[in-house]
């Protein structure tokens, strides 16, 4: 339930199969303990399911090129779904200025490239989304005012930035490199696919092999604790506030790199499909558990399902309707066996 | 009276401060702004949102989030134009309300009695609904074949007011009565302020907590079909923005997100606020860039009102740690007689 759940109880520590795995409380009946293994990985059975649905009811889902689309269409927001898997880590629940960030960093890099020549304006994009990142660092983590709020106020500004920036048009990327990167590929590997991998790598080396990932999630599982035992928790949970901006900025320059035309209001569908893929993957949105592995599992999860319904020839507004209902299934499995749990 | 307990009972008026400066201010700047025409335009826009804002406030009071009413908003106004055929305008809308309930009901069960987080339920079916939206229309928009009832319900009444402006206002006052002066009403703040405090003294809070999003749900379908009638059209494009703009008025207006706070006035005058500042920029011919840079900004800045004030400094910056914590505090007293786990987990 949460890192510190040691402090609460006696008995059943030392039974924690797993320290790397921040799902159990300590002290739990046998029938209860005989489903965790099924409660942690009970996901992945899901997963499994489902490409295996997936390949039954349609021959080309297995095809290389089609798997190859599968994850193209997954990695932009799967990057984001990474820095977001961050915030919920550190109870930040989730951060609603990713869809407004990733429009104005892909905007700022394709438009101003004919000014300031691409190298320059990729990095005037970053820039600009980091500074909606510490924007939302130093308000939520400093002055500990509700993320939700703040970062929708923060995403409503950036859309504005944007919209000015752009005055409503359409920006056509001006540079061969940039596209050629975000189409071409590497080994066989797309490129914005290699890139998520990056991103994953990172995510899970941070929270895992790092004092600053031990910190976030002990932040987020139990805030006055942490502060107790010297963590500095504004700065742990601005961290995570600005590295989620920094994966929102990655995933604007391969959004601009992959469509070469982006307007103000491009990205807004990746805020909440981002959260989605944390939620189905099973990190708690109330901190203190989850991983990087997880937002992977729930971003393939969503992205099979959309593959899926279009290959047996679905039409595409049913898209939306397998996603959200896959949301409400997954998010109801885990909070019906976390009851059960106790 | 020290200055903090000044500033703080400031605080908790301060939409009303902050609505009079900006009408006055419009005033002042802006020659038409103050014409019967203007306001009234602007009340029928603003009554909308302000259905919306009164069924979300009911559900921030006890303590949750309801996501879906944008999408509840484009798929009820969408009903209430493809029903008009069969059932007559009335009852198109009737429909459309009792649609838009149900949706409420499946949400507050989804929350109350299987115990899922508010904020993920109520974003699943934000997508689901928007995608049967989208199916119904095939992605277009559909048009009523009778432009009668559009004019009828945006037509002008007693100088400033009009059918869509009369249902808002009778809407949030009874609201307001309803949270101030019943017991259900004054519950929704004990089940806001504690979870478990409530069911232990004896409150029915799951049933409650079905009650508050099926009102929730309602309500956004009743603003949907106000808002379809009066453009006679409906789209699942509807509402897109509508939960950021209403989520900010609402919280502008003083509506705690951690639950246990709020009227339906203050969120109200909350709408009344963010319209009139849209209206005033429309009017000057200010760019929308700069009011969406001036409402982020205003946003942000209550935000940092609050936690300066202190006022919610103990329940920090995240939603309340509903179940978890309480959960564990509970687990060294016997075991309630129900299953602890009616909220988020």
């Amino acid at each position: 339930m949460t890192v510190t759940s040691s402090d609460h109880d006696g008995i059943g520590s030392a039974a924690r199969p797993d320290p790397g795995e921040r799902t159990s409380p300590g002290d739990t009946p046998a029938r209860v303990r005989m489903l965790r293994p099924l409660r942690r990985n009970g996901i992945l059975v899901v997963l499994g399911l489902i490409v295996a649905i997936a390949a039954l009811s349609s021959p080309q889902f297995l095809d290389p090129g089609n798997l190859q689309n599968v994850g193209r269409s997954v990695a932009i927001v799967g990057v984001i779904a990474i820095g977001q898997t961050l915030v919920a880590i550190v109870g930040g629940l989730g951060d609603l200025s990713v869809g407004p960030t990733v429009s104005l960093v892909a905007v700022l890099t394709l438009g101003l490239q004919p000014t300031l020549g691409p190298e320059a304006a990729l990095v005037v994009g970053l820039l600009a989304g980091l500074l909606v990142g510490c924007l939302n660092g130093v308000l939520i983590g400093r002055f500990r005012t509700n993320s939700i709020v703040t970062t929708i106020g923060a995403g409503v500004v950036a859309n504005g930035v944007a919209l000015w920036f752009t005055g409503g048009d359409t920006m056509f990327g001006r540079s061969e490199g940039l596209h050629a990167f975000g189409t071409g590929s590497f080994l066989g590997i797309a490129n914005i696919i290699l890139v998520f991998g990056l991103v994953v790598i990172a995510g899970a080396v941070l929270l895992g092999a790092t004092t600053m990932g031990h910190r976030m999630y002990a932040t987020g599982g139990n805030l006055e604790a942490a502060r107790a035992s010297g963590i500095r928790v504004a700065r742990v949970v601005a961290t995570a506030f600005v590295l989620s901006a920094a994966a929102a900025s990655i995933a604007g320059i391969l959004f601009a790199a992959l469509l070469d035309q982006v307007n103000y209001d491009s990205g807004s569908s990746t805020t909440f499909a981002s959260i989605a893929a944390v939620a189905v993957g099973g990190t708690s949105l109330f901190g203190g558990e989850g991983s990087v592995l997880r937002t992977v599992v729930g971003v393939l999860l969503i992205g099979i399902l959309n593959n899926v319904v279009v290959l047996v020839g679905l039409p595409l507004n049913a898209q939306m309707v397998v996603t959200g209902a896959i949301i409400l299934v997954a998010v109801t499995l885990d909070a019906v066996t976390r009851r059960t749990r106790r | 009276m020290t200055v903090g307990g000044m500033l703080r009972r400031l605080d908790a008026s301060r939409i009303f401060v902050i609505l009079a400066i900006a009408v006055v201010l419009a005033a002042i700047l802006i020659p038409n702004f103050l014409t019967t025409t203007n306001v009234r335009g602007l009340l029928n826009q603003a009554s909308v949102n302000t259905m919306i804002a009164v069924g979300l406030t009911l559900v921030l009071i006890a303590g949750h989030i309801d996501l879906s009413v944008g999408s509840n908003l484009a798929l009820s106004g969408m009903i209430a134009i493809v029903l008009q055929e069969p059932l007559g305008v009335p009852g198109a809308a009737i429909a459309a309300v009792t649609i838009g309930g149900l949706v409420g009901v499946a949400n507050g069960v989804a929350v109350a009695y299987l115990g899922v987080s508010s904020l993920l339920v109520t974003l699943a079916s934000m997508i689901m609904l928007k995608g049967v939206a989208l199916t119904l229309a095939g992605g277009d928009t559909v048009s009523g074949a009778d432009i009668a009832p559009s004019l009828w319900i945006q037509s002008r009444m007693f100088e400033l007011l009009s059918p869509t402006i009369i249902i808002a206002i009778v809407a949030v006052v009874a609201t307001q009565l309803l949270l101030s002066l019943t017991v259900p009403g004054r519950t929704l703040y004990v089940i806001g302020g504690s979870d478990d405090g409530g069911r232990m003294t004896g409150i029915p809070t799951r049933r409650y907590l079905v009650g508050v999003f099926a009102a929730s749900g309602s309500f956004a379908a009743a603003g949907g079909v106000m808002l379809s009638l009066g453009l006679n059209t409906g789209s699942a494009y509807f509402g897109d923005a509508t939960v950021f703009t209403v989520i900010a008025a609402v919280v502008v207006g003083g509506t705690s997100l951690l639950g246990a706070e709020g009227s339906a006035i203050k969120s109200a005058m909350g709408v009344l606020l963010l319209a009139t500042v849209t209206n005033a920029f429309s009017i000057r011919g200010i760019p929308t860039f700069v009011l969406q840079v001036f409402t982020g900004g205003l946003l942000m800045s209550v935000v940092l009102l609050d936690s300066y004030l202190g006022l919610r400094r103990r329940r920090s910056w995240r939603l309340r740690r509903i179940a978890v914590e309480d959960e564990e505090t509970l687990d060294s007293a016997p075991p309630p007689d129900r299953p602890a786990m009616a909220r988020a987990s």
